[in-house]
């Protein structure tokens, strides 16, 4: 049972019927058995959910839920108290009832406290003022209505008046907790609401009380009193019976917003009733306490002025934080408007241009660092890409841009543009830009370091080889077996060697972006023909056969790609199946035209692949065995740059291989649209530089 | 009368190798230049049927060499091949599209090396 009425759909049923029992109090006549049983049986309802949420709940929310049922066990023994003492005759204030009634306050402050430390942990300076603000507002109220009537009353004896005095007294410090509660609530849950609903309730009985005390002590309660009372009961009923009553009490997870409009215009209320209440009694020259609401109204200003000065200082704040982040930033940031005009502009921008902010902030950007062609003719604003995706709002990334400095020389710059969209609308567009020209003279470094190096490895190596092939081929005059063996080594060795540097080379003009492909469209079946004809001298030494499987009919296998490096990817893998296959075994080489690609297969009989080794064939120097680089007179980089180009022309490349049946790589190539541009069919023509 | 061939490279081994080749392979008459000021006064002297010049030379350069050659009064029309250690690709192109006979690569084969010129110029 305990467990059940916190099912949220059980719980709505019992708000349906709290509210259903709350209009029937009010409707039916005042003490009348009805409403006796009604009210009674709202009491138990709620002093047995409190009992049953109290020992159900986790330690963090069980002691709050404990004082609470503390609380209402105590305010229900007062009320009965008192029907006790008024049907026995025994009335009269102050009574025992009024005792217990005081009593039972603290058991409400204590769960309230509880409530308060446990969910609003550290140091909260902005709660602490709306709370003081609120709360001084309301001794100001509570003392011109309540406190100075009672003092003031000549029909109470000493006790009478302390006693009357009490109650608006715990009021006023029950109300300060309230307010409490609920300026420093986070995210408010159904629980802490309906509890706060329940202490609210219970104050607004109380304070009637309090009026009616002042007006006539010895009258009992009003019956729309007891209806208050009864709504607070079943309110807080209610909460111990809401699904969030198990975490009441938890840490509250995020920073409560300081600056809601409600919250602001409560404030505002706060802070100007106090000065109202003082202006009200100077007007009307009643008696009261003046001087303490005069100060009361300057401590309300002064609390005021404080909230607004945190507040300021909060948004001044937030703002140096984002300018300091985005002025830590290496990138340069530029925030422009749908015209292109720059409304910030971080410090890396400032830097790299050369501008104070107000050389770029309000001024149109392209004009001034983007108004000029690298051959120095004006930079059209219609014309430029960056113009265009401000008022687009779309994102892209520019490379081969300049921007120009104020001194009037330029740097080329990457940017990235992203819209700048408020509430779904864009209103510009904020731009990163990065300085380029380091990054493009460590290129061009590069570039003349590979050529120097190109240059310095192959001469020594010209002269080597050739020399060595001279040598080997009988020019100089017949080598004797021993001097012919030596001579044969060098020249397979140097030739290994002539490889590997173009394939090094190859490898970092691939890396570097710097060996363009220049696709054209040409036939799969005359790029394996040539490819064949080119390697078919090493088949016939090795005594292989090369066989092309190609249909009749090759006008499917048009494809888009850079024949000369397709030639190239195509006799290495020829060359391949023809290094690791046996002597009068077959090679063969067919392509298919597939839906958007044609496939090529080069299928060997020779010794294949090991499974495990499959993955790592087209790595750099990823070959099968450690010594087949040097056995078979390979680099282990072949199959690295076939992969590279062909990824690189839009195709795959994969392998198949069983254990001593044999390979086949499969390369995929995109087929040549018939709508594009790159224009009419170019020969295929193989460049020397194969692998 | 064999063909003369004019064989220009710094490298004195590349040159000594180019010349015995074309000579002892191809059964030309060679003569060589180390650079593009003596492949100039090489070309004072006698015209030869081709010249071979390096493209990566200290000083004057293959292009600039070849610029020079064409610039001359007498011979300006002489076949130029060029031989060239780069990787192909885009700078054996723009080489191509100078006023060249052909591109020949090192490291070259010595014993090829006769035939692939010859072939270049339809000998």
């Amino acid at each position: 049972m305990v467990e059940d009425y916190r099912q949220p759909r059980t719980w709505i049923l019992g708000v349906a019927t709290a509210i259903a029992a709350i209009l029937a109090l009010v409707v039916l006549p005042h003490r009348g058995a009805a409403w006796n049983f009604i009210f009674l049986v709202t009491c138990l309802f709620s002093l047995v959910v409190l009992f049953g949420t109290s020992l159900s709940a986790p330690r963090a929310a069980r002691g709050v839920w404990w004082s609470m049922f503390a609380f209402q066990l105590l305010t229900m023994g007062a009320l009965a108290m008192f029907e006790w003492e008024a049907s026995t005759g025994r009335g009269g204030f102050p009574s025992l009832d009024d005792l217990i009634y005081v009593v039972a306050y603290l058991p409400a402050f204590i769960g309230l406290g509880l409530l308060i430390h446990r969910r609003y942990p550290g140091h909260d300076r902005e709660a602490w003022i709306d709370a003081s603000i609120l709360t001084v507002t309301a001794i100001s109220i509570f003392g011109l209505f309540l406190i100075a009537p009672i003092t003031a009353s000549p029909d109470l004896d000493n006790f009478s008046t302390v006693v009357a005095l009490a109650y608006p007294l715990l009021d006023l410090a029950l109300l300060a907790t309230l307010i409490w509660l609920l300026v420093g609530t986070g995210q408010p849950t159904a629980a802490l609401t309906l509890l706060a609903v329940s202490v609210a309730l219970t104050l607004s009985a109380d304070i009637f009380r309090d009026l009616a005390l002042v007006d006539d002590p010895a009258a009992g309660p009003a019956w729309w009193i007891s209806v208050l009372r009864a709504a607070a009961i079943a309110a807080m009923a209610l909460a111990a019976a809401s699904p969030s009553a198990a975490t009441i009490a938890n840490p509250r997870g995020d920073r409560a917003v300081r600056a809601t409009t409600p919250r602001l215009a409560l404030l505002a209320v706060g802070v100007l009733a106090v000065p109202a209440i003082v202006a009200a009694r100077l007007w009307t020259e009643t008696a009261g306490p003046t001087l303490l609401l005069a100060l009361a109204a300057i401590i309300v200003i002064i609390l005021a002025v404080w909230r607004i000065q945190i507040l300021v200082s909060t948004v001044q704040q937030q703002r140096r934080v984002t300018e300091l982040v985005l002025d830590s930033a290496g990138d340069g940031i530029v925030g422009l408007d749908r015209e292109g005009f720059v409304l910030f502009a971080n410090l890396a921008a400032r830097r790299m241009l050369l501008c104070r902010e107000s050389d770029l902030v309000g001024r149109r950007f392209h004009d001034v660092a983007h108004h000029e062609l690298p051959d120095g003719t004006p930079y059209p604003w219609l014309e430029c890409p960056v113009s265009s995706l401000v008022t687009s709002g779309e994102e892209a990334f520019l490379t081969d841009q300049r921007y120009i400095r104020r001194d009037g020389t330029a740097f080329p710059v990457e940017i990235v543009m992203s819209p700048l969209v408020i509430e779904g609308v864009v209103t510009g567009a904020v731009q990163s830009f990065r300085d380029v020209s380091e990054r493009q003279e460590m290129d061009e470094i590069k570039r003349q370091f590979v050529a120097v190096v190109s240059h310095e490895l192959r001469t020594p190596l010209t002269s080597i080889k050739g020399s060595l092939q001279m040598l080997n081929a009988g020019i100089t005059g017949p080598l004797n077996d021993d001097q012919q063996e030596l001579v044969s080594m060098a020249v397979a060795n140097s030739d290994r060697l002539g490889k590997l540097v173009n394939d090094i080379l190859d490898l970092e003009r691939l890396d570097s972006g710097r060996m363009p492909l220049e696709p054209a469209v040409v036939n799969a079946g005359d790029l394996i023909d040539q490819a064949i004809a080119g390697i078919s001298g090493a088949a016939g030494a090795a005594g292989i056969r090369l066989v092309a499987e190609l249909p009749a009919d090759r006008g499917d296998l048009d494809v888009h790609v850079d024949p000369h490096r397709l030639h190239q990817v195509l006799t290495n893998l020829l060359g391949n199946a023809i290094k690791f296959s046996e002597r009068n075994s077959e090679i063969r080489a067919t392509a298919t035209a597939e839906d958007d690609a044609v496939r090529i297969a080069i299928a060997d009989r020779g010794r294949g692949i090991p499974e495990d080794r499959l993955a790592t064939v087209f790595d750099r120097f990823g070959q099968v065995e450690g010594g087949d680089a040097r056995r078979e007179g390979g680099t282990g980089l072949g199959l690295a740059i076939a992969r590279e180009i062909v990824e690189r022309s839009g195709g795959t490349i994969s392998v198949e291989s069983t254990l001593g049946q044999g390979s086949t790589f499969t390369v995929t190539l995109p087929i040549a649209d018939e709508t594009d541009p790159a224009g009419p069919t170019v020969e295929a023509v193989p460049e020397g530089a194969a692998t | 009368m064999s063909r003369r061939v004019l064989v220009v490279d710094d490298d004195d081994d590349v040159r000594r190798l180019a010349t015995m080749s074309l000579s002892r392979v191809g059964g030309y008459d060679v003569r060589s230049a180390a650079s593009g000021s003596e492949c100039l006064a090489a070309l004072d002297e006698e015209i030869p049927d081709v010249v071979v010049l390096d493209v990566m030379m200290p000083t004057m350069d293959g292009p600039a060499t070849l610029d020079a050659i064409r610039a001359r009064r007498t011979g300006y029309d002489v076949p130029v091949v060029f031989l060239t250690a780069g990787v192909g690709g885009a700078d054996v192109d723009r080489l191509r599209a100078l006023s060249v006979s052909g591109v020949l690569h090192k490291p070259f084969d010595p014993l090829q090396l006769p035939n692939e010129l010859g072939e270049m110029l339809g000998w």
